[in-house]
């Protein structure tokens, strides 16, 4: 079987080609393309139109260097949500096209699922408790009873919105990422003390980062030290993530930990979650960065796993859902 | 599992106590048979005798990932109002385990030990009704605290210890002292979390008995204008569907 997948939920147009049919080498095509806004951060229309400009010929990569002839194929799957509104029309729209030209059937994926799926297959874990950080995204979600469950999230922003927006008022990027690592995880490389009476938010499994985000910035501005900003923002960041991820595991009394989307890609994150593992014997399944971003492979990968367990959707009802939650996705293939 | 025991441990294991009473003097061990009973996120749980008392010993372990500074300042301040609050609830009729040591350098906090079986282990063992009937005390102690401005921080079912008909709340790890509606909802909304992610077969009969009980303690205005804040709190997560935004656009 061979299943096409579109990705554009936010800032990266991606296709995938997958196929059951070769273990070792499952992806046949993985393309993408991602959208770098020039200062700021990511603005739905420009994003949007940029990816509407770009898809059409990523999609004509993917065919082309996997040499698979479209009809071929057995079915287009699609990233309906959650993301923003405008990016996901446009790949919803390019797969509702495809599956109506190719008669091929059209099946929905949730993007948040398919994070998890591609980390699974990519990490070889069998019943993670999953660590989902990312610029939109802070869940630490467990498979239960045909769900992936949210077991604890952010109550106000993301992780990754967090570090970013810091790094941005301060002047320290945009870019946010220089050489695999987030500029603030540099800056606080210098850092010396924690700095005292910064909130540490977690409530019972959630977590909340606004109020670490404002006292960081009126540190800022009354002239303190940016490195120890830095250190004390990135320690309590992190491990508040941690403290929730070690409650879930001692909650599920599962024995492994996966680390998605963009922020996973912290080597200093991924050490503390390392050091955390060992305290509870469990093992640690870091997603490779490539895969750990938005890529159109884990759209294909999991579109495969719903449709060989019977999911489509009709054109009609392939609409966008912005805030498409991950609990809210029956998982009929576990 | 070695576990490198802190040093007050280590002391009072060596530790005798005196008692003089009118039939004689007997001499006791005042820490004596420690054994590991379970790991929590945060803290080692020991069962042990404690001066002959049946006594569970929790120690804050220090987080080797965490910054010296940053892990001492939270376990300290936890343990603290963690006592602190164990024995307000005592004295206001909630029944929780009663602390009989404590210790901030280390970390450690020994009271006695409920021996019962954790509430999510006894969910889809037990009938409906027995089901009922401990999560109704459970919605009732949770709003005999909240009542006194105790918000306990973690209110999931593992934090239930259920013996026979009796049940108790334990681990005020994450409590704090609160009058806003707000902190208390939050309780709530994490108590009904972990029955949805954990019992989800049960989340409808848990839910209503929870309420019961809460309404119970804090009459049925004041738990009426905590649920709608626990719904409010829902909405306010992210991805939710029901949430209306001014400009939803539709396709």
């Amino acid at each position: 079987m061979i299943v096409v997948g579109i990705e554009s939920s936010a800032h990266t147009f991606g296709v995938g080609i997958v196929t059951d049919g070769d273990e070792a080498n499952f992806i046949l095509a993985d393309e993408r393309v991602q959208y770098i806004p020039k200062h700021g951060g990511i603005h739905p229309r420009e994003s949007s139109r940029f990816l509407a400009e770009k898809g059409p010929q990523i999609l004509r990569n993917a065919f082309a260097k996997s040499s698979i002839d479209p009809r071929r194929i057995d079915a287009v799957a699609v990233a309906l949500g959650p993301g923003l509104g405008p990016c996901l029309r446009v790949g919803a729209t390019v797969a509702r096209t495809l599956s109506a030209y190719l008669n091929k059937p059209l099946v929905p994926v949730n993007h948040a699922v398919a994070h998890v799926e591609i980390g699974s297959k990519l990490t070889g874990l069998k019943d993670p408790v999953t660590v989902y950080l990312s610029g939109g995204n802070t869940a630490v979600i467990a498979y239960i009873d045909r769900r992936y469950r949210v077991f604890g999230e952010t109550l106000d922003i993301a992780l990754g919105n967090l570090l970013d927006t810091f790094a941005r008022e301060v002047g320290l990027g945009p870019p946010y990422v220089v050489g695999g690592m987030h500029v603030v995880d540099r800056c606080a490389e210098g850092g010396k003390r924690i700095l005292p009476d910064f909130p540490y938010v977690v409530k019972g499994q959630d977590m909340a980062f606004s109020g670490l985000l404002t006292a960081s910035l009126r540190a800022y501005r009354k002239g303190v030290d940016l490195n120890d900003i830095c250190l004390t923002l990135r320690e309590i960041a992190y491990n508040s993530v941690l403290e929730v991820s070690a409650r879930c595991l001692m909650h599920t009394k599962k024995r492994e930990i996966m680390l998605v989307g963009g922020v996973a890609a912290s080597p200093i994150l991924r050490e503390k979650f390392a050091e955390m593992a060992k305290i509870y014997g469990a093992s640690v399944g870091v997603v490779p960065p490539q895969y750990a971003v938005d890529n159109g492979v884990m759209i294909a990968w999991t579109g495969l796993l719903s449709y060989k367990a019977g999911v489509v959707t009709d054109l009609r009802s392939a609409i966008v859902r912005q805030r498409w939650r991950i609990d809210e996705v029956e998982i009929p293939w576990r | 599992m070695e576990i490198e025991l802190p040093e007050i441990v280590r002391e009072m294991l060596g530790e005798e106590y005196v008692v003089v009473s009118r039939s004689g003097i007997s001499i006791g061990k005042m820490l004596d048979s420690v054994e590991l009973l379970s790991m929590g996120a945060e803290a080692y749980i020991f069962k042990a005798k404690f001066m002959g008392v049946d006594a569970i010993v929790k120690w804050r372990f220090p987080k080797p990932y965490m910054p010296k500074e940053l892990d001492n300042q939270l376990r300290r301040y936890r343990t603290e109002l963690e006592a602190k609050i164990i024995w307000k609830a005592l004295s206001i009729g909630v029944k929780v385990p009663i602390p009989l040591f404590t210790d901030l350098e280390d970390c450690l906090i020994i009271m006695t030990y409920v021996n019962g079986e954790n509430l999510r282990d006894v969910v889809g063992v037990i009938d409906n009704e027995k089901l009922c009937n401990l999560t109704r005390t459970v919605g009732f102690y949770t709003g005999v605290l909240h009542k006194n401005n105790i918000v306990h921080g973690d209110l999931t079912t593992s934090n239930v210890i259920v013996d026979r008909d009796d049940v108790y709340i334990i681990d005020f790890g994450l409590s704090t002292i609160s009058k806003r509606v707000e902190d208390k909802a939050i309780d709530i909304h994490i108590f009904f979390r972990s029955v949805e992610s954990a019992h989800s077969r049960f989340e409808e009969l848990m839910k209503r008995c929870f309420v019961d009980g809460y309404k119970d303690a804090v009459g049925e205005d004041a738990a009426n204008r905590v649920l709608k804040t626990v719904r409010n709190i829902r909405l306010r997560g992210r991805y939710i569907a029901e949430r209306k935004l001014r400009s939803e656009w539709i396709l």
